[in-house]
């Protein structure tokens, strides 16, 4: 009865219980091998339907052991293992192994362990990214998009870990290809519009006081202010905006003014674009805009030459 | 069947013998063979077929350009999974010690046809993409991808009267029949300027000015060098318009104009174009102004221009001589 109980046990780990056994111990070895700086559970949704055809291999193995012995111990000892795996099969199913993703960071790349929703052999365990392949990334509805180098794109999903997902990539100092971000509608909440409204306007603040001395020697200062609009576009399509709008202002006149859109939600298709840039090259992009307007001014009074073009 | 069965381990069994392990031992050899033989049938032909077929090409056809793609990313490493292996071995070995007879010899032709069809399907050449451009038209041989024999080979032959023109789309090379996307293939990324320059000499006419590349494809040594080759023959063409532009009072200022500092060029929405104004000559204002776009970055993919040799020369000819109709209008306009 024992050896019947191991035979089962024997074909369930080389079908579908090696999986998690292998994933775990493939998980320790890289823990083990590399730094890990962040890890993300990433939550696959739903399964792919398969019906009965995973369960093909497992039944032809088990009618194959029934030949073994006809003796009614052999026998029972097999029907006991196997009422024993089906019991246990719903939290199998619902195990981590089966439905979340591992991504897991470090200093020289990204390695993602997949849900394994299938037989032992099938799939693949591990996939690895090099940051020096990668050219840089984008995020675009639920997924990042990295640009390897020279040529292709890899998507990976990241569940609810936008924020903290991006901020690992920009501290590790992976370029951002494309300043705003499509989102769905349901991940711009309160919570991040306010935490990015705040964030800019520091940073709007910190560029107009670093010009200072020049607006001082032109007599004039700049504002920013946060703007909400609800407008609409062509075909009459609503979008509603938030926008930081940075005026030069002389005395009561204002004589320029430049938006920066920070996000734009369109309600019909469903989605967002969120402005979303990492510190440096958030006041880089700001310093641009405000560097333009004074010295365009500049100019106009005759106090900088203008620029010659190359020839 | 179910009668002739011998349980190796157990105590009270009768003990195999070596006239009936070496048995075993022939008929898993027998039996392995004939599956070795049938799955290399079924899945590992393909590198002999595309030599025969590259062989009889050559015999036909004058090759312009070869390539032997691989369709994998080159960046993304995933880790292959060879637990199969160990599955199928391990059921060979627990076949040949409990069951015997027909289901036995059965058993092994099943195990090891599995484990040499898993060797094939891990091999390089299952990702392969290859094509050829001769004089009459092109020749590919898609990747097989694990494809049995009896899936039928994947290669297509068109000449090249069936393209109204060619595109290039990242690393891809698309032939168009009006809307139609015909034929596509991928190059590898190293060949883009010896393929521009094939398909230029087979007469392949262009459909676009601009490429759209990935922005990392962009070699930036050799795109300053094209600006400035690009800006010396603007400037010799408006060399031979000089009678008529001194006719016209008018005085040009012809430069590559980038509106992002060097080393940004693949920043998002960074842009390098010529600019042409054309200037009076003697009042120093400016009558028109026209642009001639080389470079256009929106973040991942850019739009580069394709044109090359002849082709590119003809029309930077073409813009110069369309500024100057320009300016020479608002000239006349002015003085009408």
């Amino acid at each position: 009865m024992i050896e019947a109980f191991l035979w089962v046990l024997v074909l369930w780990m080389l079908t579908f219980g090696g999986n998690i056994a292998v994933r775990a111990w493939l998980l320790n070895r890289h823990r083990a091998r590399h730094d890990v700086i962040a890890e993300f559970p990433v939550r696959q949704e739903g399964e792919p339907a398969r019906g009965l055809t995973p369960l093909m291999l497992p039944l032809i193995g088990l009618i194959l052991l029934t030949s073994v012995s006809s003796e009614q111990d052999f026998l029972l000892g097999l029907a006991v293992a196997v009422a024993l795996v089906a019991a246990l099969w719903p939290f199998y199913k619902r195990s981590a192994t089966r439905t979340t993703e591992l991504l897991l960071i470090d200093r020289e790349g990204m390695s993602m362990f997949a849900p394994r929703p299938g037989y032992l052999g099938e799939g693949t365990f591990h996939t690895r990214l090099l940051w020096k392949d990668c050219f840089g990334y984008s995020v675009y509805r639920g997924t990042v998009l990295f640009a390897l180098q020279p040529i292709g794109h890899v998507e990976q999903q990241y569940g609810e870990h936008r924020e903290a997902f991006v901020e690992v990539l920009d501290k590790l100092g992976i370029r951002k290809l494309i300043a705003y971000d499509v989102l769905a509608d349901r991940e711009l909440t309160p919570p991040v519009q306010e935490r990015l409204e705040v964030r800019v306007r520091e940073v709007a603040d910190d560029v107009i006081a670093g010009y200072g001395a020049e607006l001082t020697v032109l007599g004039m200062r700049i504002t920013s202010v946060m703007r909400y609009e609800d407008e609409n576009g062509e075909e009459g399509k609503a979008v509603w905006r938030a926008v930081l709008r940075l005026a030069l202002w002389e005395g009561p006149e204002c004589l320029e003014e430049q938006d920066a859109v920070l996000w734009s939600i369109d309600p019909e298709a469903r989605r967002v674009e969120l402005f979303s840039l990492p510190d440096d090259r958030l006041y880089e992009t700001l310093d641009d805009r405000v560097a333009g307007m004074v010295e365009e001014r500049q100019t106009q009074l005759g106090l900088t030459p203008r620029p010659l073009l190359l020839q | 069947m179910f009668e002739s069965v011998s349980l190796f381990w157990r105590k009270e069994a009768v003990s195999v013998t070596i006239r009936e392990a070496f048995a075993a031992l022939e008929e898993l050899l027998l039996a392995g063979g004939i599956a070795a033989v049938g799955a290399w049938l079924a899945y590992g032909l393909e590198p002999w077929l595309r030599k025969q077929d590259l062989r009889q090409l050559r015999r036909r056809e004058k090759i312009r350009f070869s390539a032997d793609v691989n369709t994998e990313l080159p960046g993304l490493k995933v880790r292959k999974n060879h637990w199969d292996v160990v599955y199928w071995c391990v059921a060979l070995i627990l076949f040949n010690f409990t069951i015997s007879g027909v289901l036995r010899a059965l058993g092994d032709f099943a195990g090891v046809y599995m484990l040499v069809r898993h060797f094939f399907l891990h091999r390089p050449f299952q990702a392969m993409q290859s094509f050829r451009l001769t004089d009459q038209g092109i020749h590919v041989w898609m990747e097989r991808q694990g494809q049995p024999l009896w899936k039928g080979t994947q290669t297509r032959t068109w000449t090249w009267k069936e393209f109204e023109g060619y595109r290039i789309d990242g690393s891809l090379l698309q032939f168009y029949e009006g809307e139609d996307l015909i034929c596509q293939v991928e190059y590898d990324v190293k060949d883009y300027h010896l393929l521009r320059t094939t398909l230029f000499q087979l007469n392949v006419p262009r459909l676009d000015l601009y490429d759209r590349v990935w922005v990392a494809q962009v070699d930036e040594p050799w795109f300053y060098r094209l600006e400035d080759d690009l800006c010396t023959i603007a400037w010799e063409y408006l060399d031979l318009f000089e009678e008529e532009i001194n006719r016209l009072g008018l005085r040009p200022e012809l430069g590559v104009m980038r509106n992002v500092p060097g080393d940004r060029l693949l920043d998002e929405s960074a842009r390098s174009w010529l600019q042409l104004n054309w200037l009076d000559s003697g009042t120093e204002e400016r009558v028109t102004a026209s642009g001639f776009s080389l470079w256009h970055s929106s973040g991942s993919v850019g739009f580069l221009i394709g044109a090359i040799d002849q082709d590119l020369v003809d029309r930077i000819a073409e813009w110069v001589r369309g500024a100057l109709r320009d300016a020479e209008t608002a000239r006349e306009g002015v003085v009408s």
